[in-house]
Formats: structure tokens, C-alpha cells, sequence
């Protein structure tokens, strides 16, 4: 079965049911990137990613049957699921980043860090934790948003809420976050 | 001091990049009259540009081989897939074919069963007219025979053991003969 790029996702599901590896191939480099921003968020290092990139593919083969509406938004909320599982099962190992210095504050507290401090994994770790403490729904609309780089029409559709809403929710997220990195000065 | 709280989808789209046109022309004149919306907005525009800083999107070098690991992986949950339900499926198939031979191996056995005749346990006991017609079927009722067979046999002997040892029954035949002809007299009315 011959592949073409404007072959649609689920075809390329199906394609790849009935035997055509490339079809597979096809879909994963499709939606590879936002899927691997996704689950390298939390993921504390790159080989974990790739097996939560590589299971929120396998998930998404079980489950076409499943699927109402777009390929992408959908693959993505699996793997911001999946990404919520891994930050529940490891979040002690989210917060102990082997990469970075271990944050000087807890969660809830401000990092009192100055601009000229954060280097670039101080800043990922703390920007991690931050975002690891939002609220679910607020966490999955930045997750959809910033690194599956999902339209707020279709984070909108793809959580059940109006566009409006996941507007709304980002904002409320930003607040969050902006409390938790420390004011203004820390995040700008 | 609040931003305007109807603004902020715009200010979310403003921020994110995702408003453009007359609206975007829009909001600016808005933001022209009102500092808690500008400052609303550079704070969205900074908190958002930190989020996309550190989001790890990977390099190309990244993801060099991930289609290709992950179709692999795929690969094998499909045809363990495909082997798991073709398992299911046998063995749903051998699981109804012996049903099925059970219940036609006892379909047969009853039926050859309701096919023999009646046993009468009573048929196999008499074996002497006189026991056939007697209603008091006692063992008393069996001596004269016991006797008879004595008898015949010349007082003892193999003659003594009948063709069907239920027709001595009782326990009779575990008698001697010498036994047997005390146990007569004994009984006899003279």
C-alpha cells in the first residue's frame, strides 16, 4: 500500500493493521515531535521520554477504535494522561531532577533565585516543578499548549471545554506559575 | 491593580501568538488606555516564553531513529496481538468440540441404557420352582433343596456347590455338609 503524505491518520492506522510497517512509520513521524515535548516535560531523562513518546504511540494503535474527531489532539491528551501517570508513579524522582541542582523551596514556596541565576537547568528544574504542581487541568492545557503546540480551539474540543474556557485556564495557570517561580522579577 | 477580565482570551491569544487581524488591532487600542491589561500581557508574554524555552523539543538528532524504534515496538505489539487472538480463537474452538463430544458421549450412553431390559433382582434368587411359587421366602424355605443337594452329591462333595450360588443364599453355603444335615434335623418336625 502505497503511502502519501495527505494519507489520513486513521488510514495510516489501518494501513498499518493490515501489515504496512511503513504506514506506521509514516504516523509516528507525523506527530513525533509534539508527542516527545510532551512526555519529555517531566520525564527525568531522555530514555524515559522515548518510552512514554513510544507507549503514547502503541496506546493510540490500541485504541483508534476509540477515536472521535482529529488524530492529533486526541494522541496528544493520551500522552499528557500518560505524562500525569509518570508524574503520580515518580514524583519523587520529578523532584530530584539528576541533572540539576535540587531545588532550594518547596513547591508552594516562591524559588527566590535572581534572573542571573538561572542557568539553563535551574531554570528547566524549577519551570518542571512549577508546572508538575499546577492543577490537572491547567497542566494539561500548558502541556497541549506549549509543547504539543495545539491551537486553544482544539485543546478546547479535545478536553470537552469551549476555546474560551482553555484561554481562561491557561491564564489561571500562568498566574499559578508565576506564584510559584517566584513574582514577576523571577520570571521575567 | 486587575486587568479586564473580558480581555483575557485575547490577552492568552496576544501572548501566545494566535491573535491576529482586527482583533489584534483591537486589543491594541484597548491596551493604549488601560496599563493593568499592558502589564497583564508582558506578564503572559514572559511566563509563556519561559514555558517554550524550557520545553525540551527535541533536535532533530533527537529523534533520529524514533519512527523507526517505535514502529519496531509497534510491530510486536501487533502480531503478539494477532497471536494472542488466534490463540483465543483456537482455543475457544477446542473447547467447544470437547463440550460437544461429552455431551454426545453421554447422549449415547443414556440412549444404549434406556435400550436393555428390566432387571428384576428377584429373576437371578430363584432357581427352584418351589422357591419360585413360595410367597414366604425365607431361608427355612430353601432347606429341603440344601437337602436334596446333599443327597445327591452322596453326603458330600463337589455336587454341593450350585450352578448359581445365589440360589443358596443366606448364607447357607458356607455350611459343611455335616452341618447342613444337623441344621435339617434340628428344624424337622418329627
Amino acid at each position: 500500500v502505497a503511502v502519501t503524505p495527505e494519507q489520513d491518520d486513521v488510514a495510516l492506522v489501518q494501513a498499518f493493521r493490515a501489515g504496512d510497517r511503513k504506514a506506521f512509520e509514516t504516523l509516528v513521524r507525523r506527530h513525533q515531535k509534539p508527542v516527545w515535548a510532551i512526555a519529555n516535560r517531566f520525564a527525568r531523562n531522555q530514555h524515559v521520554a522515548e518510552d512514554l513518546a513510544q507507549k503514547a504511540f502503541l496506546l493510540a494503535l490500541e485504541r483508534i477504535d476509540e477515536l472521535r474527531g482529529a488524530f492529533r489532539p486526541w494522541l496528544l491528551r493520551i500522552t499528557a494522561n500518560l505524562a500525569k501517570n509518570y508524574l503520580r508513579d515518580n514524583a519523587r524522582l520529578v523532584q530530584q531532577d539528576p541533572d540539576a541542582e535540587p531545588p532550594e523551596s518547596s513547591l508552594g514556596d516562591p524559588l527566590p533565585l535572581p534572573d542571573e541565576a538561572y542557568d539553563s537547568a535551574d531554570r528547566q528544574q524549577a519551570v518542571r516543578l512549577a508546572v508538575a504542581g499546577l492543577p490537572e487541568r491547567q497542566r494539561e492545557v500548558v502541556l497541549l499548549r506549549i509543547d504539543g503546540q495545539l491551537p486553544f480551539a482544539e485543546i478546547g474540543t479535545v478536553l470537552g471545554i469551549t476555546e474560551n474556557n482553555a484561554k481562561v485556564t491557561f491564564h489561571h495557570a500562568v498566574r499559578k506559575l508565576r506564584e510559584a517561580l517566584g513574582g514577576r522579577d523571577a520570571v521575567l | 491593580m486587575q486587568c479586564c477580565e473580558d480581555r483575557i482570551p485575547a490577552l492568552v491569544d496576544a501572548a501566545t501568538g494566535e491573535l491576529g487581524g482586527a482583533a489584534r488591532a483591537e486589543l491594541n487600542e484597548h491596551l493604549l488606555h488601560c496599563p493593568a491589561c499592558r502589564a497583564e500581557l508582558a506578564l503572559l508574554q514572559g511566563t509563556t516564553s519561559l514555558l517554550e524555552d524550557t520545553s525540551r523539543t527535541p533536535e532533530d538528532f533527537s529523534l533520529a531513529g524514533f519512527a523507526a524504534r517505535t514502529t519496531d515496538r509497534a510491530v510486536t505489539f501487533r502480531d503478539r496481538s494477532v497471536k494472542g487472538l488466534w490463540w483465543s480463537v483456537t482455543r475457544g474452538v477446542r473447547l467447544a468440540l470437547s463440550v460437544s463430544g461429552a455431551s454426545l458421549a453421554a447422549s449415547l450412553a443414556l440412549f444404549v441404557l434406556s435400550q436393555r431390559p428390566a432387571i428384576h433382582p428377584a429373576a437371578s434368587v430363584v432357581t427352584t420352582p418351589a422357591a419360585a411359587t413360595t410367597s414366604a421366602d425365607t431361608w427355612e424355605s430353601y432347606i429341603p433343596e440344601a437337602v436334596r443337594l446333599v443327597h445327591d452329591s452322596g453326603g458330600g462333595g463337589s455336587g454341593l456347590v450350585p450352578a448359581d450360588p445365589v440360589s443358596l443364599d443366606d448364607g447357607l453355603h458356607d455350611l459343611s455338609v455335616d452341618e447342613l444335615e444337623q441344621l435339617t434335623l434340628s428344624l424337622s418336625p418329627s
